[in-house]
């Protein structure tokens, strides 16, 4: 199992603290820090009972010197005792005090001895004081001498003991400092891992915030997505739904038209033959009946109306492509060629594609191209030689590689259609010509797009029209 | 130009009787039936130099007609003829032997240059 990362911060700060405080502990265990403190402690008392324990053997000397001036009396032997008790007393407390050191101690047993040694001279002094007789002022200074030597020693031990007692002293001093710089270190250890454990926190919860507006944005984005896939699919639905109900009055109207543009051929047909005898025995007879032109139109009108049922047939017509591998620029090469254009156009060619093979419906493509060959050749015989001489002009046919396209491009001379109609030209039914159903640029977008391609007509009035049939790369076939 | 035997079948009279007319004017000999039936006994019945046949024919259609004719005349040209664009019909027209689908109504000037190119065939 994996602690998250953000919940393994705090127990890491956690050891972290506890792995701090133990090894200040050590470390204070290890430098005898507390002992050096009491020690301190009971020194500073050791001090201070020293300093009491003088004013008694001061006090003492004080009574030996008004013995020796002022003779004996109670009162200074009073004074004595008192002091002599009072100096036991406090040594009993100073020994009690220097317990901790043995060294110190040393010193005041030393001290204990020799305080007793002198009090007992002084007394032997007192005492015969008290005795008194004759001669005995002579025999107390005698005695005195030597007792007077007992305070500066007692006084000078007790001097002695001051160094190590003041040592210690020194000592806690300086282990309450390091106990101090020691316990400031562990409290800015131990702030500075609450400081650690609340950032952490801290950065754990604007984690957590981070995290939680993250989501929450991912699920507007989710949300914002789910809406724009709805919203994809209903228009892909109502598309295809459009596109069935297209598809199926197509068919309707492919049923229609099939049927009507037989039995209108039929007729026609008959007609056509019949015209044609009536022709061949007119030139047979010999009879001259200036029939010509009327036969002509005849035939002209059998003509517009197969080619008004040709175009009905082909805009219904709703079979699946059959592409092969063409040679573009060659097959529209023999495509040209086999057209009969109108006297007055000159035909340019301009193909790039060199042996580029795309996979197309021949049938289908060349109805395409053929049709808006037608409109081409149409604009520029039916111009009123606004834009050079009437009836006369060029055709252009290119082709080439336009990135992601392969491009046809069919351009004329005419006399370019007009802004107003531009908008139109590609609606069924739509037609400036006085003839046709207007189905002509439908079928070839509809030739196009079933080839994943398209249609683009750029055009100003005056300055001709270019008819670009596209076809995606994805056509394009590698040869090899 | 040579006269050819032509046999025309189409179940519409008027239009195979216009057709009989204009192709025995260009100088050929032409026999008309209105029924791939019909059309199949006068083909077995003679030596035809081509045969014109409507696809959409009542019974047995231009195309199983056809079928039939190349039994017995296995090299006799056939041109289909429709109403309709090129079609799946005709494309089945094709692969039982039909030389050429014609499309109805047909110019008599290049209808007269197809059977020329019959009739310079050996």
């Amino acid at each position: 199992m994996t602690v998250p990362a953000t919940k393994r911060a705090p127990l890491l700060f956690a050891i972290a603290v506890v792995g701090a405080i133990g090894a200040v502990l050590v470390l204070a265990l290890l430098r005898d820090l507390p002992s050096r403190v009491e020690n301190g402690k009971r020194a500073h008392l050791a001090i201070q009972t020293l300093d009491e324990v003088r004013r008694p053997f001061l006090e003492i000397q004080d009574a030996v010197t008004v013995l020796m001036n002022e003779g004996d009396n109670e009162s200074v032997r009073a004074d004595f005792q008192r002091a002599v008790a009072r100096g036991q007393g406090l040594i009993a407390d100073y020994r009690a005090a220097a317990a901790y050191n043995p060294e110190v101690l040393r010193h005041v047993d030393r001290l204990a001895v020799a305080f007793e040694a002198w009090v007992e001279d002084e007394q032997a002094v007192f005492d015969l004081a008290e005795r008194g007789g004759p001669g005995h002022a002579g025999a107390l200074h005698a005695l005195e001498a030597p007792a007077s030597k007992g305070f500066s020693l007692t006084m000078s031990l007790l001097g002695d003991a001051e160094g190590p007692i003041h040592d210690d002293i020194d000592r806690g001093s300086e282990a309450v400092a390091e106990l101090t710089v020691i316990g400031g270190a562990l409290i800015a250890v131990l702030a500075g891992a609450a400081f650690l454990l609340l950032w952490s926190r801290n950065r754990t919860l604007r984690t957590m915030l981070a995290e939680r507006k993250q989501a929450a944005e991912e699920i507007h984005r989710l949300n914002e997505d789910l809406e724009q896939r709805v919203e994809e699919r209903t228009a892909a639905l109502r598309n295809a739904q459009a596109e069935l109900v297209r598809s199926e009055r197509l068919a309707t109207l492919g049923q229609l038209t099939g049927t009507v543009a037989h039995e209108l051929r039929n007729p026609l047909g008959a007609i056509m033959n019949s015209l044609g005898v009536i022709r061949l025995k007119c030139q047979k007879a010999g009879v001259s009946l200036d029939m010509d032109k009327s036969l002509d139109r005849a035939d002209r009108g059998i003509k517009r109306c197969d080619g008004i049922i040709t175009e009905l047939l082909d805009f219904a017509r709703s079979k699946g492509l059959q592409p092969e591998p063409t040679a573009l620029d060659a097959w529209l090469g023999e495509l040209l060629d086999e057209q009969q254009l109108p006297e007055g156009i000159t035909v340019v060619r301009d193909c790039g594609l060199d042996d580029t093979v795309v996979s197309i419906d021949r049938d289908e493509v060349r109805r395409a191209v053929i049709n808006v060959i037608d409109n081409a050749c149409q604009a520029i015989t039916n111009a009123d030689g606004d834009n050079g001489i009437a009836g006369c002009g060029v055709l252009t046919v290119a082709t080439r590689g336009n990135g992601e396209r392969i491009e046809i491009e069919i351009a004329d001379t005419g006399p370019g259609i007009p802004e107003d109609v531009l908008p139109n030209i590609f609606e069924p039914l739509f037609s400036t010509k006085s003839f046709g159903v207007g189905l002509g640029l439908s079928i070839v977008r509809q030739v196009m797009e079933h080839h994943g391609g398209g249609l683009e007509i750029a055009s100003k009035q005056g300055q001709g029209t270019q008819a670009v049939l596209w076809l995606p790369i994805s056509r394009v076939q590698q040869s090899g | 130009m040579s006269e050819l035997k032509l046999l025309v079948v189409d179940d519409d009279r008027d239009f195979a009787e216009g057709l009989a007319e204009l192709l025995e004017l260009f100088g050929h000999w032409v026999d008309v039936a209105f029924t791939g039936e019909a059309g199949i006994d006068a083909a077995n019945g003679c030596d035809y130099d081509a045969i014109l046949m409507d696809i959409s024919l009542p019974g047995l259609n231009g195309v199983e007609s056809l079928q039939r004719i190349r039994q017995s005349r296995p090299d006799v040209p056939c041109f289909l003829m429709t109403g309709y664009s090129a079609d799946e019909i005709a494309r089945q027209g094709i692969e039982a032997g039909a030389s050429e689908i014609l499309t109805k109504p047909l110019d008599p000037e290049s209808l007269e240059q197809r059977l020329a190119t019959v009739g310079s065939d050996p």
